[in-house]
């Protein structure tokens, strides 16, 4: 079985090295009397980047494996992950305590909970707890 | 020098400290043995929360976090046969066994008196050998810290668990990252894509917090979806402890699995499952009983306890003097102490010798809280175990978001964790292991500005490394311990190929 994983990030990194050679290429060459720059440690952290991607692509195309080889995604984990950047942006725009309730509801119920009484009454509990520790315990405004 | 050790006695239990260290033991213990959570988890969540903090008061709270997180594994381990962490896989080899012959309040009990001697033990190795090795430390120029933080990176050699490729591409990755900002050297912008808040490089604690919690939450939801249910404890926690004679009878054990814990936590990478592994044998060599380990056997449990905890004053030994963590969680805690204006290294014992002996008597203080807790209150600590993964994971999530953004009201620093958040997932689902990538983002600095001052200092002479004894001492032991790391790892798959071969085999 090749590993598609292994050629896929070994793409996705020799990728990263090209934008990465885009970049230095913009940076200023090293000071009078000195060898190295500020591109010279980038570049050669790139250089071995594509060397250690060439050889992952390389092991994964010519040595076969006993594993499984393709990513497995669950699609609850994923709800989990658009949740999550939704909370990030609604924390953000309307603060902690509207944004945290609605998210620890959706997110007990994607981790299995069913109980929508205890749900709500943990959401509340635990939104009103964080609050309370991090603006009085810890003196931090939140938004 | 007595003047400081009282002064860092006075900081150690002031009350403040005395709480912090306190809620903070109680804190690891908790992290320890819930499955799902780590010490690494709940130092990145604590670290937002110590800035207005004095420094002693947050690396004790820390240091609380440490301990307890490496007490606090073995205790599901024994319980539900399932480590808490990876330090107390050692732990299974007797844990579970006693649990079922119904001694498993024997064995929680030698686990907390193991864990406090070898705690101990090892909090007053570091006391007597650190400040000796921050005094030749101070001798330390360019090439020789260059040469530490090689050493440094050697170490990823030995972290990256599966992949040794990946693991040295998750190092490159980090190296990578770590030349966003200004140049260390001519002061120059490098790669920060005209956004300001990246000019002093990347927020090193929101990062750690997407990286080791909120990562972790993602994957242990899919785990819950895959079926895996770590919470089952078998049976209640059994009422009998062990007698003093037990204590006595394993004195030697005790002392020589603490020392054996100590010294590995010193060597960078090592860690705390190796040393307990190491410590168990030992005691299976030295045993009049040995066919009694794997049995349930009281002996193997204070060796791999002892050994495990031993680790967590070794460990300080390279972070405090040298400034170079030798595993991820005193990475976080060079993270820490950087947060609180402090810089690791040989400095810190001239500059600030009394938060330095604060530190120490921290380690102390916090090992005798975790014999009181563990002593009184393990019961307690057992039936949080069962908390419902559904509750404690969301709530977690909302700590990370608050952690990351109470460090400077940042907006930024919140994308920043979420950013790291969504890597550390994708890195941990296509196998590039994460510990690898947050040293070298730690140490890319060490490496790039001493190798350009080094260069400057010898006209670009590179054989500077070679001709000063302790940098080439130094750059030896980096390539011997990657060649060490590679002939193990070579070992290993040795091992794993031969297994199933039988394996297959016996199918046949």
């Amino acid at each position: 079985m090749r590993n598609i994983t292994d050629i896929v990030s070994g793409l996705l990194l020799l990728g990263l090295v090209l934008f990465g050679f885009s970049l230095t290429t913009t940076l200023p060459k090293p000071l009078p009397g000195a060898y190295f720059g500020p591109a010279s440690f980038p570049n050669l952290i790139l250089t071995l980047i594509a060397i250690g991607a060439c050889g992952l692509i390389a092991k994964a195309l010519f040595i076969r494996s006993s594993l499984p080889t393709k990513i497995r995604f669950y699609p609850r984990a994923l709800c989990f992950i658009f949740l999550f950047f939704g909370y990030l942006i609604a924390f953000l725009s309307f603060g902690f305590l509207i944004a945290t309730v609605p998210f620890l509801i959706a997110a007990q119920l994607l981790f299995g909970r069913s109980n929508i009484v205890t749900i709500c009454i943990t959401a509340l509990v635990g939104t009103a707890g964080i609050y309370a520790f991090i603006t009085y315990v810890f003196k931090v405004p939140l938004p | 020098m007595l003047e400081h050790i009282f002064l860092g006695l006075g900081n150690a239990v002031a009350p403040a400290a005395i709480l912090a260290t306190f809620i903070g033991t109680a804190m690891g213990i908790t992290f320890g043995a819930l499955p799902g959570l780590t010490a690494t988890m709940g130092i990145a969540l604590l670290i937002p929360m110590t800035f207005d903090l004095a420094p002693v008061v947050a690396f004790g709270a820390m240091l609380g976090i440490y301990v307890g997180g490496v007490y606090g594994g073995a205790i599901t381990a024994i319980l539900v046969s399932t480590p808490g962490t990876a330090m107390a896989a050692a732990t299974l080899m007797e844990g579970p066994q006693m649990t079922a012959k119904g001694e498993s309040g024997k064995a929680l009990s030698m686990t907390t008196i193991a864990s406090t001697i070898g705690g101990l033990f090892s909090a007053l190795a570091l006391m007597l050998v650190a400040p000796q090795l921050a005094k030749i430390a101070l001798s330390f120029g360019p090439p020789e810290y260059f040469a530490l933080a090689v050493f440094g990176l050697s170490v990823v050699s030995g972290i990256s668990s599966g992949s040794m490729l990946k693991g040295c591409l998750s190092a490159l990755l980090g190296l990578l990252l770590a030349t966003i900002g200004l140049d260390p050297v001519s002061g120059d912008i490098r790669n920060t894509f005209g956004i300001p808040a990246l000019l002093t490089g990347i927020s090193f604690v929101p990062a750690l917090i997407g990286f080791f919690a909120v990562s972790q939450v993602i994957i242990r939801l899919e785990e819950i979806l895959e079926g895996k249910d770590l919470n089952q404890m078998k049976g209640a926690v059994a009422s009998a402890i062990i007698s003093a004679k037990d204590v006595r009878d394993n004195k030697v054990n005790l002392f020589r699995s603490s020392a054996i814990g100590t010294f590995v936590g010193i060597i960078p990478a090592c860690g705390a499952g190796i040393a307990s592994f190491i410590a168990y044998n030992k005691a299976k060599q030295a045993s009049k009983t040995p066919e009694k380990f794997g049995t349930g056997h009281l002996e193997g449990l204070a060796a791999t306890e002892s050994a495990n905890n031993a680790v967590t004053g070794g460990a300080l030994v390279p972070l405090l003097t040298l400034g170079i963590p030798g595993d991820v969680v005193t990475a976080i805690m060079l993270g820490g102490l950087m947060v609180q204006g402090l810089t690791p290294g040989p400095l810190l014992f001239t500059d600030y010798p009394d938060v330095v002996y604060g530190i120490f008597f921290s380690l102390i203080i916090a090992n005798i809280f975790m014999l009181i807790l563990g002593m009184g209150a393990v019961k307690l600590f057992a039936k949080l175990i069962q908390i419902p993964q559904g509750i404690l994971m969301p709530i977690v999530v909302a700590l990370c978001v608050v952690g990351s953004y109470s460090i400077n009201n940042s907006e930024f620093d919140v994308i920043i964790m979420a950013t790291f958040g969504l890597l550390g997932y994708l890195m941990e689902k296509t196998g590039f292991p994460l510990p690898p990538l947050l040293l070298a983002l730690i140490l890319s600095p060490l490496v790039e500005s001493n190798f350009r001052r080094a260069m400057l200092m010898s006209n670009n002479d590179a054989t500077i490394f070679l001709t000063r004894p302790i940098s080439c001492i130094i750059l030896l032991l980096a390539i011997g311990m990657v060649v060490q790391n590679i002939l193990n790892e070579r070992k290993r798959k040795r091992n794993i190929a031969a297994a199933n071969g039988e394996t297959g085999e016996s199918h046949a």
